[in-house]
């Protein structure tokens, strides 16, 4: 059947994954149409620096989006009450909408994830009321392409300390950020309590490398965009590459409102909205391929979208399983007051990490790694991390401040999350966004073992941070929740068996031969770690397949 | 446009000077915080705006009753003490919390002029571009309005409790 294709692929969504995708089919010689709902964003267009509305604190809004107004989600909280939500509300689960997805502000922790966290239910057990399971491959199967996402896209660290846990075939094309005097109380108080350090990878220059020049050490890393486009983001890496080969088109600002199927089912395309200077305009295009690479929230809203007479659930949803194990990261935290400066004004921040307690943990499901954190900016110290007994007005609140930001400290870490079935997105039934789509509706929360874990996470951390000299810690209890938000992923996970899974091992969506997913939603568990990288190496792995399968 | 009066202004100004006093380092009033209050309370933050100009005239009322002067007119340290007996209610933390924020946030805020709060706590920004970086093309985020197809109460007040924190903030 000669069927008339305007593109061998279309790929929705740039972000970590979408762009990497987006490269990988170019470069092989197909043609590409890259779908991204947000605009291009870098230092000279979106350079400000707003502390209020960015991807770190967003009081008001995001500077990598999506718009406060027009993208409302329903957000059901453990009670059961719904809440209609706006992106920067609580419960929305935000990642980011804009060329680059979240990586043109993110922080750039570069980790892969350890061999153990891709066989979680070999290794451990499957917790009662979870849905915890192995990744149908294994790291081995994985470890080119981290080796390739690190040397292509750019990671900065020390390969003489990072080497072990992960069978490195080579170090790091970039040397590790300078280590400051934070990092020197933590190999003080690692040393005491005996863990192993390594040096925290970033996906940012600390010298010049792919035609970039190097990080300016400013104090604002994550959340915005980089002042010396030193941030090794989609946007300035691959992206690049795939619109070098002509192969690749990009359209921004654009919906896509759902993956057309004809009349026996077979994936023919895309339908989307463009938002024009003159108004939104619809328009089909069709592809031999399609890829959802939108991340876990909105690529499972696009499958459940595109429901038709013969897929009445959405596509790939035959089974109830897409959008359901939704994950993120638990994140404890043990602050530190220190008897003198322990501040570097030079960021990132993030210098200096341990993964003894990513597993192997006595009576613990998995765990996670720990690290120093990015520079605070002052207005999130004071909202999210001052000690609940200072007083939050008067001299006493002013002097707090002045005395003791730069003597405060943190360590902490994603936990790796125990998944449940009834942590998920669905559609609601009832709420449309500004283009008349139904909105996504969130709702469980995480295993209980999730809360375990962070909680002997957070104890982890405490005792780190006191043995790096720490006088006084604090920090906020583990409590039960729904995660997601930038780490999201779990949605639409890959598989062996189509009745417990969405995808094969490819991200081939079970029943559709040309229908692949390439973001977060494959994980079935995310590691105990930030996971761009995991992501960014499984879309190059992927693309790969998708490139050579294209007929 | 929800209209703030004058009065209202100047007894405003007068508990913000309170939240963040100028001590050896500049207060609240000083570095323009009370403009950066007042904008948010007639923008993006105007849900708080009733309540604390209730809390104002309450304020007042206890001043008088208790000191025979309004507020404005006290000495500093018999402001602090009925500010003391007031501080857990509502409409005192949220004017309390939008002082920090314009206090502490970037000076394009408007509320931390020259940066010098940053200076008074050592944080040192290091942006070739200045304090707020770039200006660019960052527009005014304002204020959304919900949906008009939403099913459930809008004033629901679990809204506000914070149920469940947003997943991750730690890429």
């Amino acid at each position: 059947m000669a069927a008339n294709n305007d593109y061998d692929c279309v790929v929705v969504g740039a972000g970590a994954a979408g762009s990497s995708v987006a490269a990988m089919i170019a470069e092989a010689g197909k043609r590409v149409l890259l779908i991204e709902r947000g605009h291009r964003m870098d230092y000279e267009s979106d350079g400000r620096r707003d502390h209020l509305r960015n991807q770190r604190l967003a009081e008001y809004g995001h500077n990598a989006g999506p718009d406060v107004q027009g993208n409302p989600r329903v957000f059901v909280d453990a009670r059961g009450v719904p809440h209609l939500v706006r992106p920067h509300e609580q419960g929305y689960g935000n990642n980011a909408a804009a060329v680059g997805g979240g990586t043109v502000v993110y922080g750039a922790q570069a980790w892969r994830f350890l061999p153990d966290d891709f066989r979680m239910a070999s290794r451990y057990g499957v917790p009662a009321g979870s849905s915890l399971a192995d990744w149908p491959i294994g790291y081995d199967e994985l470890a080119p392409w981290y080796d390739k996402a690190e040397w292509e896209i750019g990671v900065a660290a020390d390969g003489s300390r990072n080497m072990e846990p992960w069978r490195r075939a080579r170090g790091y094309p970039m040397p590790a950020v300078p280590q400051g005097p934070m990092a020197m109380a933590m190999y003080r108080g690692a040393e005491a309590l005996g863990i192993p350090t390594l040096t925290t990878p970033l996906l940012i220059n600390t010298v010049p490398y792919n035609g970039r020049a190097a990080c300016i050490q400013c104090g604002s890393c994550v959340g915005f965009t980089c002042p010396s486009d030193a941030k090794n983001g989609s946007q300035n890496t691959m992206l690049p590459r795939a619109l070098a080969t002509g192969a690749c088109e990009l359209l921004t600002r654009t919906v896509v409102e759902r993956v057309d199927t004809d009349d026996r089912g077979k994936v023919t395309g895309v339908t989307f909205i463009e938002e024009l200077p003159e108004g939104p305009r619809r328009r089909s295009v069709r592809a031999k391929a399609v890829v959802l690479s939108a991340g876990a929230t909105e690529t499972a809203r696009l499958l459940l979208l595109s429901r038709s007479k013969l897929h009445p659930e959405g596509l790939g949803n035959a089974h109830d399983q897409v959008g359901r194990h939704l994950q993120g990261h638990y994140y404890p935290t043990a602050f530190g007051l220190f008897p003198e400066d322990i501040y570097d004004p030079r960021g990132p921040g993030v210098t200096t990490a341990s993964i003894a307690f990513n597993h192997g943990n006595d009576g613990i499901v998995g765990g996670g790694m720990l690290s120093d954190d990015f520079i605070l900016l002052p207005i999130i110290f004071w909202k999210q991390f001052r000690p609940a007994d200072v007083p939050r007005w008067g001299a006493g609140a002013k002097d707090f401040m002045r005395k003791n930001y730069r003597r405060i400290s943190a360590i902490r870490g994603p936990v790796q999350e125990i998944p449940s079935p009834d942590a998920r997105v669905q559609l609601d039934p009832a709420v449309k966004d500004r283009f008349g789509m139904p909105v996504l509706r969130l709702s469980g929360t995480t295993h209980p073992e999730t809360v375990r874990t962070a909680k002997f996470m957070m104890e982890k951390a405490r005792q780190w941070i006191t043995a790096a000299g720490a006088v006084r810690t604090w920090g906020s209890e583990p409590v039960a929740r729904l995660s997601g938000g930038q780490h999201q992923a779990g949605t639409c996970r890959m598989g062996t068996d189509p009745k417990e899974s969405v995808t094969d091992s490819w991200g081939r969506v079970w029943g559709h031969d040309n229908l692949f997913v390439s973001d977060g939603s494959l994980h079935p568990t995310n590691g105990g770690f930030n996971p761009v990288l995991t992501i960014m190496a499984l879309a190059l792995r992927n693309g790969q397949h998708i490139a050579q399968s294209l007929p | 446009m929800h209209e703030i009066t004058p009065d209202q202004r100047f007894r405003l100004r007068a508990v913000i000077d309170r939240i963040i006093p100028a001590d050896q380092d500049p207060g609240a009033l000083e570095l323009g915080t009370d403009h950066y209050v007042l904008s948010q309370l007639s923008g993006e933050a105007v849900e708080f705006l009733e309540d604390i100009l209730a809390g104002l005239d309450a304020l007042d009322l206890a001043a008088r009753l208790r000191f025979g002067r309004l507020f404005a007119g006290l000495p500093d340290g018999e402001k602090d003490a009925l500010l003391g007996e007031i501080e857990k209610q509502p409409w005192f933390l949220a004017l309390a919390e939008l002082t920090a924020e314009g206090f502490y946030a970037d000076p394009a805020n408007g509320g931390n002029l020259g940066a010098r709060s940053w200076q008074m706590i050592g944080y040192e920004h290091r942006l070739p571009d200045g304090p707020s970086g770039r200006e660019g093309a960052a527009a005014a985020k304002t204020s959304g309005i919900l949906n008009r197809d939403w099913p459930y109460p809008p004033d629901d007040p679990a809204r506000k409790d914070g149920q469940a924190a947003d997943a991750t903030r730690g890429r």
